[in-house]
């Protein structure tokens, strides 16, 4: 009998669509990557950004979100600023790629790259 | 929302805002330029504080500065030798193509221009290319642009004649980079003007855009549908424009004041000055019906009437041509006047009523002129800036305007990429060699659709080295042809029989010489034809080898047959190929083994004679007679 | 060519639906979507939409889809001098080529197109049932005879034009 396991809220959570795109990503990516990882960054004119990189390797301290076959590594930074936030993936006539939708969010630049939080 | 992310490499999430500003569109003209920029739902042309946004493409050199637009025009006037206007049409054009032109242009052309070198310009003290007057106009344009939006602007997407070649669309590209600007994309001036009607209406179905501006006519068959822009057809010609009409006005009133005051020499400034009445006369008779204009010249007035009816008959064989130009471009659309749903008009000459009733006429509707037929250009140009850089519901599928192809053997031009070929496009074709043993091959790219290659226009000259040696045929040049979005032109040329991969990139070049290119592919080709070259020597001593071995066993046997001095002159031939096959120069070897063969000759003769002796010793007449018959026999079956 | 723009490999061609994925293609891949990506992508672009033109060039056409799938079963369609062979292929030529230098007026030259126009379209009709059944001899004299019609039909409408445009430079200028 092994002892009781802690729920644990994830970081963040993935869609089903965001998942498959990000498992064909990584299958088209040419060499092993261990996952994908998120991250917030100080730039632009409101505040902060995200970054969505391939991941070679984990960091100690990053939280470790594995989520319908994929795993999401946010970085220990950038986790105050995600909790409860949903990765999304678009894809209409115009454009196509990851969306974050993150209640944190308070206000955006006017051309939507950045935020406060 | 936030604009979608991508998956990057670890450390290449570019930074937020590194999301280019808003690209302006520039209709980089022959008699006028403007810009405009598409911030909003409707495109708007960028004015000055006077609300002008025409800016003359006319450049004064003056001492101390660079006067660009109006202010140039009036200079003009004064010092007309300071003055550049219609540099468009020298873009991209080398020396021979501007001798042509150069008895309509209204200031001097460089008379000597360096070898296969830009065409250049003496103006005002000093020697500049089309490219630098070009930029010269895009950085007052680009001024205007900033002052009326208050920032820099670095990116643009900038018009070209449909039919400009090769040459012309590179040159335009760097005049851009020289005034400071990137050329995001280069889009044909009637496809722009199409992108403003289009956009605005949402038409579907084929429409013509007849664009007849100051110095160039250009006819395009579009489609439009799903929001998609398909070139099907363009046409047109670079030397026929306004300023035609202007030219043969000037000449009619000219005449008369020739005949009234007996002047016969025209400085060129004076030419100018009746070109501005001549000008003057055309515009006001859009919407006069008759009238009378002066000429000033050495203070001496003449007064020249002009009406409708006249100025009809002045410039109907120009109008005429326009129209011939545009039922063959329908015809290579594989269509009729009647198929065509509806035709915009584009260029200050199609104000001109003459101009108005024969597209009427021919395509059997009231062409569309609701957009400003000056400025339709410029509003298409900044509508796809902003589809480039900010994405947009609409894409253009734009066409190759002229013909690409290569020299073949007779001067003959053999079309790889025909005109009306959607872009990007990428076609290749196999040539051979023409003769024996030739290494090397002459790859002539053209652009044009005539037969001749003199007839076409040469976009550059490359040789492919390192063929291998082979009968003529034999060899396998594959030619491949590619353009871009741009419409700009990559030829790489490989053999492939060997299965020596030999290949370069050629981007053809107006005005350099050809130096660059060829070095561009020695460089590649060092390799494989250093390679070529060893095995060709290898050869060559084998063969050396071979023969010197030959000799020295004849010499042993049957050194009898020689006298002394035979023998001697053998011997230093065969010394000399020894000699000589120690080096490196495969020819040498191969001229030497040459040169031994011929001094034996004789020997190898003589050999052969005693051979025959030797055999036929102590066989009867009688049966030798009989041997030789049966030989003859034999021969005759 | 078929696999590029997801046809199904055979002669008979949904126009519609060809230029529906055509026009699909190109919005999504032509390299005006692609401006600010990494150079990967923008390469990729650039080949695929080359790719995507000429796969609507060669299915757009039936003479060069015909080709195309002749080409695709082994047997490479006739040559030129395979044509000169061909009796019937050079007399239907000839005949056709002297009833438009006869024709003088454009109704003359109509005449002579229109009825060019609907040969081509019973070869073509033809030729869908040559390569249904896999006749693939029969498909490759069809492919001929076709090819001959379409030359024709572009040099009548050529003549055309100049007979209409008589006054001016004609259409070599």
């Amino acid at each position: 009998m092994s002892v009781a396991t802690k729920i644990a809220s994830p970081v963040m959570t993935i869609t089903d669509s965001a998942a498959q795109r990000v498992r064909a990503m990584l299958d088209g990516r040419g060499k092993p990557s261990t996952g994908v990882r998120v991250g917030v960054r100080t730039a632009g004119c409101s505040g902060l950004s995200y970054t969505l990189e391939f991941a070679d390797d984990v960091n100690e301290f990053d939280e470790v979100v594995q989520d319908k076959g994929v795993t999401v590594f946010v970085d220990p930074k950038a986790t105050m600023f995600l909790v409860g936030t949903e990765m999304d993936f678009v894809e209409n006539d115009l454009e196509s790629g990851f969306v974050f939708h993150n209640p944190n969010e308070r206000a955006r630049c006017g051309c939507g790259e950045s935020f406060h939080v | 929302m936030s604009p979608p992310l991508q998956i990057h490499e670890p450390g290449q999430t570019p930074l937020p805002h590194a999301r280019r500003d808003l690209a302006v569109g520039i209709d980089l003209g022959t008699t006028n330029s403007l810009i405009a920029i598409a911030e909003g739902a409707r495109p708007v042309v960028l004015r000055d504080k006077a609300g002008r946004g025409l800016v003359p493409s006319v450049v004064a050199y003056m001492e101390d500065r660079v006067v660009v637009g109006d202010e140039a025009r009036r200079i003009m006037v004064e010092h007309p030798d300071r003055v550049v206007a219609s540099v468009k049409r020298l873009m991209g054009r080398g020396a021979e193509d501007v001798l042509r032109v150069a008895g309509q242009l209204p200031y001097e052309v460089a008379a000597a221009v360096e070898s296969g070198g830009m065409v250049r310009l003496r103006v005002g003290g000093r020697t500049l290319t089309p490219v630098e007057v070009s930029a010269d106009i895009l950085r007052a344009v680009k001024a205007r642009g900033e002052a009326a939006l208050g920032r820099k602007v670095t990116e643009a997407v900038i018009t070209v004649p449909a039919h400009f070649d090769d040459a012309a669309r590179t040159a335009t590209k760097d005049a851009a980079k020289l005034a400071g600007l990137t050329a995001l994309r280069l889009v044909n001036e009637p496809t722009a003007a199409a992108l403003a009607y289009g956009l605005d209406k949402g038409a579907e179905g084929l429409y013509a855009v007849f664009d007849l501006g100051g110095g160039t006519f250009d006819i395009s068959v579009l489609r439009l549908q799903m929001g998609v822009f398909q070139v099907l057809a363009t046409g047109g010609d670079p030397l026929l424009g306004g300023d035609d009409f202007d030219q043969v006005i000037a000449e009619h009133f000219l005449a008369e004041r020739a005949r009234e005051l007996g002047e016969a020499h025209l400085t060129t400034g004076e030419a100018k000055m009746a070109l501005m009445s001549a000008r003057l006369a055309k515009e006001e008779l859009t919407t006069l019906t008759s009238g009378e204009w002066p000429i000033v010249l050495g203070g001496r007035t003449s007064h020249h009437r002009l009406d409708r009816a006249k100025l009809n008959d002045l410039v109907r064989p120009l109008v005429d041509r326009a129209i011939a130009i545009t039922q063959g471009v329908l015809s290579d659309a594989r269509m009729d006047p009647e198929d065509v749903k509806g035709v915009v008009l584009v260029g200050g000459s199609t104000r001109v009523p003459l101009v108005r009733d024969m597209v009427r006429e021919l395509f059997g509707t009231e062409p569309l002129s609701d957009i400003d037929p000056d400025e339709v250009v410029a509003l298409g140009a900044a509508l796809q800036a902003a589809a480039l850089t900010q994405g947009s519901s609409a894409l253009l599928l734009d066409v190759t305007p002229l013909s690409l192809g290569i020299e073949t053997m007779g001067g003959l031009c053999e079309k790889v990429v025909p005109r009306n070929t959607p872009i990007p496009t990428a076609r290749a074709q196999e040539f051979t060699t023409y003769q024996d043993g030739q290494s090397a091959m002459m790859i002539h790219v053209v652009q044009g659709e005539r037969e001749l290659v003199t007839e076409n226009r040469s976009l550059a000259r490359f040789e492919l080295h390192g063929i291998p040696a082979m009968v003529a045929g034999a060899a396998r040049i594959r030619v491949l042809f590619a353009v871009d979005v741009d419409g700009l032109l990559t030829v790489s040329a490989e053999e492939t029989g060997t299965g020596v991969r030999q290949e370069v990139a050629v981007k053809p070049t107006y005005g350099l010489s050809g130096d660059e290119m060829a070095g561009m592919l020695r460089a590649s080709m060092e390799h494989a034809r250093e390679d070529m070259e060893a095995r060709l020597l290898a050869e060559a001593r084998v063969d050396a080898d071979r023969i010197l071995i030959a000799v020295d066993a004849a010499l042993r046997i049957d050194a009898a047959l020689l006298s002394r001095t035979e023998r001697t002159a053998i011997e230093n031939q065969m010394q000399a190929l020894r000699a000589t096959a120690q080096g490196h120069d495969r020819h040498r070897i191969a001229d030497a083994v040459e040169a031994l063969n011929g001094a034996t000759e004789e020997f190898a003769g003589r050999r052969m004679d005693r051979e025959i002796r030797s055999a036929l010793r102590g066989v009867a007449v009688s049966a030798l007679e009989d041997r030789v018959g049966a030989g003859a026999a034999e021969a005759k079956k | 060519m078929f696999a590029i723009l997801g046809m199904p490999v055979q002669f008979e061609v949904d126009a519609a639906e060809l230029e529906r994925r055509y026009f699909a293609e190109q919005r999504r891949f032509h390299p005006d979507r692609f401006t600010g990506k990494p150079e990967r992508e923008r390469q990729f672009s650039m080949q695929h939409s080359t790719n995507v033109n000429e796969a609507y060039r060669v299915l757009g056409d039936p003479v060069r889809r015909a080709e195309h799938l002749l080409l695709l079963a082994g047997q490479p369609a006739r040559t030129v001098e395979e044509t000169v062979r061909d009796p019937v292929i050079l007399m239907r030529a000839l005949e056709m080529r002297e009833a438009l230098a006869e024709a003088q007026s454009r109704a003359e030259i109509d005449g002579v197109l229109k009825a060019a126009k609907g040969e081509a379209l019973a070869c073509t009709a033809e030729l869908t049932k040559a390569f249904a059944n896999a006749d693939l001899q029969c498909a490759r004299t069809l492919t001929l005879q076709l090819t001959y019609l379409q030359k024709f039909i572009e040099e009548a409408r050529e003549r055309r034009t100049r007979v209409v445009g008589g006054q001016s430079a004609g259409a070599h200028s």
